[in-house]
């Protein structure tokens, strides 16, 4: 991806004229304050910021490139390089970060190191590094994780659409008929075709005709492709608007999230549209200030489009996102109107009363457009924009046959598959949700409860310095709004502006600078926002009480990249801060000249200390991902007392081959419960299970049957007992001492496997 | 007040002390539950003290190892129990420091400690095994439906062991017969399944009751038909030689309810010893009406 020349550019050239920034306007007001105060205030730190009179071509070549002759090149030679806790790299001098408050002097024993933004070549090896990495793991730990139910439909849906392919390649006539499309096609039409045509792909190659694969592994390549790959994006896009370590650390939580390591095994959707969604928003971001970015943005729409439904969500998440960063500035009027929105949501007002808030919210965004161009005052529609109503609908349409004919009938029908969806069950503390209304906090607390701590944790530091800059800007605003109005000539609507600005009349600067974070804001107008909102609307779905539950944490996966990204930056900020009280080097006299590089070793060891606890999360969670609960919980046992989901989608039950086929009779029937016919038919395939075992539809006539722990599924269990005239299980699966699946055998069947004997 | 300059440092190293107590953490819920010998040495001590009558319990459930290791002692009937009032000893296998709510306050015997897994043998002071049953005593039952325009009789079964009511009039689901009920709290129970209809109230009489001091009934609803809450309750009336003692309700969302009456002393019957028990089951509408019911005579005459 060519995105560097755009980097390059989007330094000097922001903001452009025509896309006023208004998250860029804080910046630039605090900027006319003196620079000798900022100097003054901060030594040290501000020294180590370009200095305002050097060339400004240094900072604005392609960004991270190492300038040799430039101080901060010196500084990116220390040992600190390798923790990406060296001496900071200056802001873009289009935007550079607020100075700090007058008299305001940072400690010289807390002073942290600005991050370093790596060179594109490294920033893009490094990202490829950690995707393979993770590439490899997730395929070397496949074979270990049951087959989800909905993997065993789309494992038989891959193979029908590539009957297809095999007819357009035979017959491109017949193949494009609509008896031929609508035969193919109809399988699993409720969802896009995109992702079962490459798991069909790949089992083609890397199974049947290079034989590298086991079957279910080849099926479920490309959705581990796309973990690696959004692995990769998430380093690159956090590297690239923060800094080395920020990327890291970004990228290794997503990776180490147990939930997210478990879904990026299956050849499901959920992973790749989390993949797409990241996809179609970086390349949004990226569009600001490149049209080619614009018409990739369109096409990663079109393919999102064409991977599962979340897609949809995007152009109001979209749409959410310019007019907080390029259209409302934080007046009074919007703030108060925005405000009064979101309390009359919140405790849904009278919906007439939430309409008006509405309504004068748009007029408050209007009234504070500086009516620069654009229609009604409003900055520039985003090119973008076009492009995803332009090549959305197309792709769609062209790439999925199913679409081709009955077009209407046919999207009507998936589209009310999902919005007419049958309620799901769902556990939560203790208490089974099987229909409106859903808990109003179940997306927040149940990532709170899954997400390793101290991601979390970093997560909220990262929100909290964001939020810092944003209320920090916003102030600035306000008071240099103030100071207009108290020069005003009086009259009723000036004497409304100092009653309503009055807060800000006596208002002081605010305190120290977020070096990092002001940085980032330079590069990246508004980026705090981009990640906000991009982290919360998908909760926000699924947090309204009619929205579906079903699938545990996975229907806002979208949302954890940017969980990912806050807790990068967190954990990288506060690491820095750590890092600048500990001694640079130690001297070792006995060893003449030697020097322990004290500082990067500390870092780096508090780095890795930090990843720990989810590196931790992770392979203890392993392969039962979906039964996984932090410390917070309790753990696993501490969940279970909870009453919280405990798994779904039965495929626990390749944790249990190894006892199945020790111990189910030569012939014998089983009841698998909740793992699909299709995931029973892999597990043959694959030859994990034995041949000879049975599919039984019911207890009744099965010589074993297990249950799936669902706290719903207590039904099931008692109707087993009642069948088998008997409580007792003869083996239960467990993870960490919780009962996943219960095995139960048939009074008189005598378990154990006789093989046939060789003739 | 200088030191709040330095927040930064302490919110930085807070993050890597956090760390380590998640990790610690993670190591401690995932050893919470002891490995598979500590099971093994808690079934031999069960193995070699239990007695006939006694309760064992495994709590929390979700310990799969303790159903495994003492499920030989741990039979349908008493994992599908009405209460406790049966068991004078309770066994309790479970983590150190717990104890489940049911046998709250029980005294303890004896304790056993091996590696985390804790197993107690509890006196249950009030328990003995009830004098009589109705889910038992099913087959002496005489079981009718009273419609407004006369009985109809509920014929015994013997291949499914119920007194079948609805054949007659169109609805087969209407039967009284043995019933294993998951509860609103998914908790099973046995019991007696008596679908009510809006033809008249199921009637069942037991002639020769064992007489007791006080009859204890026990209603519930299906999970299923439960949770929906809309449909009017079901009512179930205990009479005892003909008095009512009252009228236990069970409406949608409740779950295994327990009535207690104290039985009445008798009025000039020829056998003391044996009291006639009559339930009548009746509801406004017999749509999801998922019900089913057990009573227990108990303590002596």
């Amino acid at each position: 991806m060519s995105d560097e020349r755009d980097d390059a550019q989007g330094a000097s050239d922001r903001p452009e004229p025509s896309l006023p920034n208004r998250a860029l306007e804080g910046e630039a007001r605090e900027q006319e304050q003196p620079r000798a105060e900022a100097r003054g205030s901060e030594g040290e730190v501000a020294a180590a910021l370009k200095e305002p009179d050097q060339p400004r071509a240094e900072a604005h070549g392609s960004e991270g490139e190492v300038v040799p002759d430039q101080p901060q090149a010196e500084a990116r030679g220390s040992d600190g390089a390798a923790a990406g806790l060296e001496m900071p790299e200056p802001p873009s001098p289009s935007a550079e970060p607020p100075p700090p408050a007058p008299g305001y002097q940072l400690p010289a024993t807390s002073r942290p190191p600005a991050p370093r933004r790596p060179a594109r070549w490294r920033r893009h090896a490094v990202g490829a590094a950690l995707g393979i990495a993770y590439l490899a793991v997730l395929l070397s730990t496949a074979q270990e994780i049951g087959f989800a139910r909905d993997e065993g439909f789309y494992f038989t849906a891959a193979d029908r659409y590539q009957q297809w392919f095999d007819l357009l390649l035979k017959d491109h006539k017949q193949a494009t008929s609509k008896e031929a499309v609508l035969s193919h096609w109809d399988m699993n039409a409720e969802h896009p075709p995109l992702m079962k045509v490459l798991f069909g792909l790949s089992h083609r190659l890397f199974h049947n005709k290079l034989g590298w694969l086991a079957p279910s592994t080849s099926y479920r390549l490309p959705g581990m492709l796309c973990g690696a790959l959004l692995v990769y994006l998430v380093f690159v896009f956090a590297a690239k608007r923060f800094g080395e370590l920020e990327g890291f650390l970004s990228a290794a939580f997503l990776a180490l999230m147990p939930v997210f390591f478990y879904h990026a095994h299956l050849d499901a959707f959920d992973v790749p549209i989390t993949l797409m969604c990241f996809l179609v928003l970086y390349a949004f971001e990226k569009s600001r200030t490149s049209n080619w970015w614009a018409f990739l943005t369109g096409v990663f729409f079109g393919l999102a489009l064409l991977t599962k439904l979340n897609a949809f969500f995007l152009p109001p998440t979209m749409f959410i996102l310019w007019v907080l960063r390029d259209v409302i500035r934080p007046t009074p009027a919007t703030i108060l109107a925005a405000l009064a929105l979101i309390i009359g949501l919140v405790f849904q007002l009278d919906m007439r009363l939430v309409g008006a808030f509405g309504v004068l919210l748009v007029i408050a965004v209007l009234r504070a457009s500086d009516r620069q161009g654009g229609f009604l005052g409003l900055p520039k529609i985003p090119t973008a924009f076009l492009w995803m109503a332009l090549l959305g609908p197309i792709l769609f349409y062209a790439l999925w046959p199913w679409m081709w004919f009955d077009t209407l009938d046919h999207f009507r029908g998936y589209v009310n598959f999902h919005a007419k969806h049958d309620y799901y069950n769902i556990a939560y503390f203790g208490q089974n949700y099987f229909h409106p209304p859903f808990p109003l906090g179940y997306p927040f607390v149940t990532t709170a409860m899954t997400t390793p701590v101290v991601t979390l944790l970093a997560g909220v530091v990262g929100m909290a310095l964001f939020l810092r800059w944003r209320l920090r800007s916003m102030h600035a605003d306000l008071a240099e709004r103030c100071a207009a109005v108290l020069a005003a000539s009086p009259g009723w609507r000036v004497r409304v502006r100092r009653f309503l600005l009055a807060p800000w009349r006596s208002a002081r600067p605010a305190g120290p600078p977020d070096d990092e974070i002001a940085a980032a804001q330079a590069r990246s107008p508004g980026i705090g926002i981009f990640l906000a909102v991009n982290l919360l609307v998908p909760m926000l779905i699924i947090a309204h009480p009619k929205v579906f539950i079903f699938g545990g944490t996975k229907h806002w996966m979208p949302a954890w990249p940017f969980l990912a990204i806050f807790a990068g930056v967190g954990a990288a900020w506060g690491l820095r801060r750590v890092a600048a009280v500990i001694p640079d080097r130690f001297a070792l006299p006995r060893l003449g000249r030697v020097t322990v590089p004290v500082r990067p070793l500390v870092a780096g060891v508090l780095s890795l200390l930090l990843l720990a606890p989810a590196a931790q999360g992770t392979a203890q969670s392993h392969p039962f991902g979906l039964s996984h609960y932090n410390l917070l919980a309790g753990g696993v046992p501490g969940s279970a007392d909870l009453g919280m989901c405990r798994q779904f989608w039965g495929f626990t039950t390749g944790s249990l081959l190894p006892w199945l086929n020790a111990n189910v009779p030569r012939n014998g029937a089983v009841f698998f419960h909740d793992t699909a016919w299709d995931s029973f038919r892999m597990f043959q395939t694959d030859g994990t299970l034995r041949k000879d075992i049975r599919w039984a539809g019911s207890p009744d006539t099965a010589a074993v049957s297990l249950l799936h722990h669902e706290l719903h599924m207590a039904e099931l269990e008692h109707a087993i007992w009642l069948a088998y005239g008997e409580a007792a299980p003869a083996h239960v699966l467990t993870h960490e001492g919780v009962a996943i699946i219960s095995v139960y055998v048939k009074p008189g069947v005598v378990l154990g496997y006789v093989p046939p004997v060789a003739r | 007040m200088r030191f709040l300059r330095h927040w930064p440092v302490v919110v930085g190293a807070l993050l890597p002390l956090a760390a380590v107590i998640e990790l610690a953490g993670n190591a401690w819920t995932a050893n919470l539950v002891p490995p598979d010998g500590a099971f093994a040495e808690a079934r031999r001590v069960v193995e070699r003290d239990h007695r006939d009558g006694d309760l064992v319990v495994v709590y929390p459930d979700w310990m799969g190892q303790g159903r495994v290791a003492l499920g030989p002692w741990m039979p349908l009937r008493d994992q599908a129990r009405g209460d406790i009032l049966d068991y004078p000893r309770v066994w309790q296998l479970t983590l150190d420091g717990r104890r489940a709510p049911e046998l709250a306050g029980l005294p303890n015997e004896r304790s056993w400690s091996f590696d985390g897994l804790a197993l107690d043998l509890l006196r249950n002071p009030g328990g003995a095994p009830a004098l009589w049953r109705a889910y038992d005593d099913l087959a002496s039952a005489v079981v009718v439906v009273a419609a407004a325009d006369g009985e109809k009789p509920c014929p015994w079964q013997e291949r499914d062991q119920a007194h079948h009511c609805g054949d007659s009039f169109g609805q087969p689901w209407v039967y009284v017969g043995p019933f294993l009920v998951t509860d609103m709290d998914q908790q099973p129970h046995q019991c007696l399944w008596a679908h009510p209809t809006q033809v008249g109230p199921i009637v069942a009489t037991w002639n020769d009751v064992p007489a007791g001091k006080t009859l204890v009934v026990h209603t519930a609803l299906t999970y299923t038909a439960a949770r929906d809450m809309k449909y009017p309750p079901v009512h179930l009336e205990t009479l005892v030689d003909g008095r009512s003692l009252g009228i236990a309700e069970q409406p949608d969302g409740a779950s295994w309810r327990t009535w207690k009456y104290e039985v009445p002393p008798p009025e000039a019957r020829e056998n003391p010893g044996v009291r006639q028990v009559q339930l009548r089951i009746t509801t406004e509408f017999q749509g999801m009406r998922h019900f089913c019911f057990d009573a227990a005579m108990r303590g002596d005459t």
